[in-house]
């Protein structure tokens, strides 16, 4: 048996669940009765079973996280847009300073200013989808209870949608010159989102049962 | 009653390869030579024939000097019933199996 092989089949003993290493034990036994590369071949099937075995009782095909895989998602997704909410409103720059005099000083007069103050108000606006979605995140966390109110979702759904692609037409058309979309923003503040929220309304869909659930608030000590 | 549900063509492989000698013990690389099935494919199938009761397992001492015992594989009662089942549903929906059987 060569090293390749030795240490495929052993990568496979340590990701194979612990209750089912006796058909690991059983896969590398065989192998000893093979050649060198049908053993090389076999000890792939034996990562690739062990892989299987460890996420097969992940994929419930429903969806359904543990409520600390959820507290990641929505401090991933809602926390950063909230913080990018909260600058856009109320940072040092953000649209609350904006007088109708400092508008019309430093953005009509610009190249895209005009662009760049509507998206600003927009972004303060639909931004709102950060805070609601932590508070929705952060209530199925705890509770363990999903948003049930489906409109209000694929609303907030629609309006990150929309915005990103309306705004991105927008700036090719009277956004400042040399405009450019950023792939990490619009994956960072919507596709995040977006994909937290259509996950959420999933979960509202269809209620876990409560008891296989694991309340984020137990168990850590 | 519910109704049974059909397995792939690839577990109609291994089941015909299984039912072909019923009480001979079959190890993992004939049955994989024999159902023309990878490993990869073959354990995770004997491992939820297994969990279901359909299989029965045990370790053969080896014949061959310096090397390990086999990890050996044959229906149970029941696993002979389900198969005989899955091949009535198969022949019944005219599902063939997933490859030609080498000795059939």
């Amino acid at each position: 048996m060569n090293a390749l092989t030795s240490a495929l089949l052993a990568l496979a003993g340590r990701i194979m669940p612990p209750g089912q290493r006796e058909w690991h034990r059983a896969m590398q036994a065989e192998s000893a009765y093979l050649t060198a590369p049908a053993a090389l071949a076999w000890s792939i099937g034996a990562l690739i079973t062990a892989i299987r075995q460890r996420f097969m009782p992940m994929n419930t095909g429903d969806f359904h996280v543990s409520r600390w895989v959820m507290l990641v998602e929505i401090v991933g997704a809602f926390g950063l847009l909230t913080l990018a909410w909260l600058e856009i409103s109320f940072g040092a720059s953000g649209v609350i300073h904006h007088t109708p005099a400092i508008i019309g000083k430093y953005y009509l007069p610009t190249p895209g200013g005009t662009y760049i103050i509507v998206m600003l108000l927009i972004s303060a606006i639909s931004g709102l989808i950060g805070p609601i979605g932590l508070l929705l995140g952060l209530r199925y966390a705890w509770l363990g209870r999903a948003p049930r109110n489906r409109a209000l979702m694929i609303s907030m759904i629609a309006v990150l949608l929309l915005q990103s692609v309306v705004g991105t037409i927008a700036g090719f058309l009277v956004g400042p010159p040399g405009f450019r979309p950023s792939i990490g923003l619009t994956v960072l503040f919507v596709l995040m989102p977006v994909g937290v929220l259509w996950h959420l309304m999933h979960l509202g869909r269809t209620e876990p049962d409560p008891a296989s659930l694991t309340p984020a608030g137990s168990g850590a000590g | 009653m519910p109704r049974a549900r059909r397995s792939s063509g690839q577990t109609l492989t291994l089941l015909r390869c299984l039912m072909d000698q019923p009480r001979k013990w079959h190890h993992g690389y004939e049955l994989s030579k024999d159902a023309q099935l990878l490993s990869g494919t073959l354990y995770p199938m004997l491992m939820r024939l297994s969990d279901r009761g359909f299989l029965e397992h045990k370790w053969l001492p080896s014949q061959e000097t310096g090397k390990p015992p086999r990890h050996v594989y044959r229906l149970t009662a029941r696993g002979m019933a389900h198969a005989r089942e899955q091949f009535e549903l198969s022949d019944a929906a005219g599902v063939r199996p997933q490859r030609s059987l080498s000795r059939t």
